[in-house]
């Protein structure tokens, strides 16, 4: 036994560190009172990291916590797709207790008069409106549309010609549609242009002729050659001063995006005033204030009774809008069913004909397919388990991995204490390097 | 400059060298255990990834692509299995040279060719990538769209066997990619009640379940298979020498130029580029050397290694200039930007050049760092091989479930993971190929996009699809490629039937 001495010291680490996680572990869940907020407080943000309403709520969570409005953390929770109704559907079941926050704008409206989420803002309570984010019609340096009079002109003579790129079904369409309404014969033909970015490049390819933007995608972007033609807000953009806005030109409409801060419904109602004291605060700060001005971000705060109005005006406003599709589209999940079933029964047919043999199975050893539906299943009732909260990671884990392990490598005395260390180590050490070094949440 | 000038900056300050180390390290020790692969490793990395800098996750995440494609080349020479499928033609030459009581030099000439390679289709994505992501505004939604045609055509008529597999195999891919908000119309398609659909079936909990459940199910039924490793012994002729330099240039040359160029292709990745160059390298050689193809021959090991890597860099070009995945590992690597709010395409050269130049860099240093380290530990890496894989599996396991979980903390991603898992290995058993599912699952959303754009654009015309140069270009190159296949497919089988 030449390496005998390795084994000691694998054990001796293994010790070492299973100790250090162990402590660590319990050390964690220590504190509790009964004022509330006596935990993290989790946001659920229904867009991916780095876009603007994640920005945005992480800004105010900086706000927080830098000038200590609160004794306990606000925790971002990114839950992007589904038209945002993933993250505000997560929201809606999450329990009131005042423990889980939804930050949505505009969005949680239009996608709920446009049929996308079967929940609207009647599923939540509302806490307050923080921030305006003001829209900004854009057209290239090379445009023929010097003046928003020239682009609704055009627009008004060739209905259904002028390309606008918008996101379908979000704000940007909807401020599209109450161009319309409000200046008759005007028609635009609306194209899906993905957001910020890739719409900023589908202008400058000049694959569509105008498109919206927020003021701060415009502040960006600007550098690429771009001119402004009219924003959409109630007054001039301190950002963009130099532009005027809709209603000034004789276009009788605005639409802005507020984001929106949501409980779930019949949350404690001292639980809302708590968190809407604290939101109004951190928009007092001196922090959120330069950042929100550094991205155009307008300061507004509406809480209260306003804040119910303006949703129902919302709600009415939108619903009176019509989002009929105007091109016809071929029917792309009836083609991709045609072409799994044309060539399911091509492979059928050659196997029918030529019935293979089997090849170089008959050489290899046994395969060992009654392992691998074991270990499945021991997956899947590990999952299990934590899907229905009977267990937490940790405890799991160290049921799961000594079994499977044994299971495989065959059962004997020496194993059993390799398997207690690995499984030790993999439980506890997942769970300090995941929750604490990288903050990522675990079952 | 300040883009490039800022990445390096954050390459070699200490944290940058330390997370490429990790990267290139774990990465080739991935590599040289068959039965792990660096798809898997990165994404199960990538949710670890997510509170970190975005520049900081993709040093880490490009390193170990890197590594893994590299490390294949280990096990492929002294066990004969393909540590990664990168390295299948490595297989071929590699080991009857190590049965033969040369383990050592293959392994040299296998990991200077791997830099080399790395190197040269470097050169490629720094000077190319750039002028491509500027030409691309110009590209409109039917370019697009064609230009996604051509790579599903490409992955199904190049890349397996039977294409009726293929295309059955990219078909259900895109099937996968269907359920979920409707593009076009803004309703919800294809999810049979379920709210969790809503947001369609996410890109890492499939990856995971098609490739590493799928592989860790093989793996469980091969548990009992013995695994013989010849030890390598002396490090001294590991290292090219003058005439090993003048003797494989050329080649070195050609594969690493043939690995970049099949690596730009959308959709296909290593195994092909290093297949190409291996016949390339095979039907130029000379007689009496072309013999020796397949038994041993140092020619077909270098061709194979340097083409493998060279994909790499070819790989990232259309990744970072059009969004469009070159690769498996791209497709993830496209997942990854995505998820840190970055938008692949000409806008990223501009609004986060540091990026851009973190990547290029990356794949240069940790080539550089690959080629150490796989020279001073590849005696000990051989060993990876037979470390106990019962206590491997679960703790495989464990991983991907977390690593699926931990992507948006829902329960409904890892069931998703462990059903496609079991899909995966129905495929690999049926020997369906799993790479045109995943590049149709990645690149339906892209080109059912862009053709409902192109569409609202043209007022319902398919016309500019056969109007604009660079779709027509697209659309005649698959009408080519698919009609080639089909008649070459046709060949194959009227001569099967006459023996």
């Amino acid at each position: 036994m030449k390496y005998g001495y390795l084994k000691t010291i694998w054990h001796l680490l293994v010790l070492v560190f299973v100790c250090f996680f162990v402590v660590q572990y319990f050390l964690g869940g220590s504190g509790n009172t009964n004022e509330y907020p006596s935990k993290p407080i989790q946001v659920v943000v229904p867009f991916s990291p780095g876009g603007g309403t994640d920005t945005f709520a992480r800004i105010i969570q900086k706000g927080i916590k830098d000038n200590n409005l609160m004794p306990q953390p606000l925790v971002i929770v990114n839950k992007p797709g589904g038209g945002t109704t993933i993250g505000s559907g997560y929201a809606k079941d999450a329990r009131n207790d005042g423990y889980t926050l939804l930050c949505l704008h505009e969005a949680m409206i239009t996608a709920f008069v446009t049929g996308q989420s079967p929940h609207g803002p009647e599923a939540f309570e509302s806490i307050a409106a923080t921030g305006e984010i003001i829209q900004i019609l854009l057209v290239g340096n090379d445009s023929p549309f010097h003046t928003m009079d020239d682009f609704m002109a055009a627009a008004n003579a060739q209905p259904d010609t002028i390309k606008v790129g918008v996101t379908l079904s979000m704000p940007t369409h909807f401020t599209g549609l109450m161009l319309e309404d409000v200046a008759p014969g005007v028609r635009f033909r609306y194209v899906s242009s993905g957001g910020g970015a890739a719409r900023l490049s589908s202008l400058m390819g000049g694959h569509v002729d105008a498109a919206f933007f927020s003021v701060a995608e415009y502040i960006r972007f600007k550098a690429n050659g771009l001119r402004p033609l009219a924003t959409f807000g109630d007054g001039r953009h301190p950002g963009a001063p130099q532009v005027p806005f809709a209603k000034e030109l004789g276009y009788e409409m605005s639409n802005s995006n507020l984001q929106y801060w949501w409980f779930p419904k019949d949350t404690d109602p001292s639980k809302i005033a708590y968190m809407r004291t604290v939101l109004e605060e951190a928009m007092q700060t001196d922090y959120v204030q330069t950042r929100l001005e550094e991205l155009s971000i307008l300061p507004q705060l509406i809480v209260g009774e306003e804040l119910r109005r303006r949703i129902g005006d919302r709600m009415v406003s939108f619903a009176g809008m019509s989002l009929k599709q105007r091109v016809d589209l071929p029917n792309v999940a009836g083609w991709t069913v045609g072409a799994i079933l044309v060539f399911g029964l091509g492979i059928l047919q050659s196997r029918l004909r030529s019935p293979e043999i089997v090849p170089g199975i008959s050489d290899a050893p046994v395969l060992r397919f009654d392992l691998a539906r074991i270990c499945l299943l021991a997956a899947a009732l590990y999952v299990l388990v934590m899907a229905l909260g009977w267990l937490s990671f940790v405890w799991a884990t160290l049921l799961f991995v000594p079994f499977c392990g044994l299971t495989l490598s065959g059962f004997s005395s020496t194993r059993i204490l390799y398997a207690l260390e690995i499984s030790l180590l993999i439980s506890f050490g997942v769970h300090f390097i995941f929750t604490k070094l990288f903050l990522v949440s675990l079952p | 400059m300040t883009g490039l000038e800022a990445a390096f900056g954050y390459l070699l300050s200490p944290y940058g060298l330390l997370l490429m180390v990790i990267g290139t390290i774990l990465g080739i020790t991935v590599g040289a255990v068959p039965g792990l692969t660096g798809a898997m490793l990165i994404a199960l990395t990538l949710p670890l990834t997510f509170n970190m800098d975005p520049v900081a996750a993709f040093i880490l995440l490009v390193s170990m692509y890197v590594g893994a494609v590299s490390g294949g080349l280990i096990t492929a020479t002294l066990l004969r299995m393909p540590g990664t499928p990168a390295s299948i033609m490595t297989t071929l030459d590699g080991y009857p040279m190590a049965k033969a009581g040369r383990p050592g030099r293959a392994l040299g000439l296998g990991i200077t060719a791997s830099f080399v390679g790395g190197v040269i289709s470097w050169l490629f994505l720094i000077s190319v990538a750039k002028p491509i992501a500027l030409y691309s505004t110009h590209l409109g939604p039917f370019d697009f769209f064609a230009l996604v045609l051509l790579a599903l055509v490409l992955i199904a008529s190049v890349g397996g066997k039977s294409m009726s597999r293929s295309f059955f195999s990219a078909a259900c891919g895109i099937f996968v990619s269907l359920p979920g908000v409707d593009k076009a119309t803004g309703n919800l398609r294809l999810t049979f009640g379920f709210e969790e659909l809503n947001g369609g079936l996410k890109l890492l909990p499939v990856l995971i379940g098609m490739f590493a459940i799928s592989q860790v199910i093989s793996d469980i039924s091969r548990i009992r298979e013995k695994i013989d490793v010849i030890p390598v012994k002396k490090r001294r002729d590991m290292l090219f020498r003058l005439e090993d330099w003048k003797k494989q240039s050329m080649n070195l040359l050609r594969s690493s130029v043939i690995g970049t160029w099949i690596g730009i292709l959308p959709g296909i990745g290593a195994n092909i580029g290093s297949v190409t160059a291996y016949s390339a390298a095979k039907s130029v050689a000379k007689p009496d050397d072309q013999k020796k193809f397949g038994t041993g021959s140092e020619t077909a090991v270098v061709a194979a290694e340097s083409a493998n890597n060279a994909t790499i860099g070819g790989a990232l070009i259309p990744m970072i200039a059009l969004g469009i995945p070159g690769s498996v590992i791209d497709a993830i690597l496209l997942g990854a930007l995505l998820v840190h709010g970055l938008q692949p395409g000409p806008l990223l050269f501009q609004q986060n050049p540091t990026m851009v130049y973190t990547i290029m860099g990356t794949t240069l240093v940790s080539n550089i760092f690959m080629f150490a380290f796989m020279i001073f530990a590849v005696k000990y890496l051989a060993r990876l091989a037979t470390i106990p894989r019962g206590f491997l599996i679960p703790v495989i396991l464990v991983f991907c479930i977390i690593g699926s979980y931990a992507l948006s903390a829902r329960m409904f991603d890892v069931w998703t993971m462990l059903i496609f898992g079991v899909i995966g290995f129905g495929f690999e058993r049926l020997k369906i190929p799993l790479a045109p599912f995943v590049i149709g699952f990645v690149l339906a959303p892209v080109a059912e996009e862009s053709l409902l754009t192109g569409l609202m654009a043209s007022n319902g015309s398919y016309l500019p699809l056969i109007q604009r140069p660079f779709s027509l270009l697209f659309v005649t190159l698959s009408v080519i490629l698919l009609s080639l296949s089909i008649v070459k497919n046709y060949q194959a089988r009227v001569s099967a039937r006459t023996h």
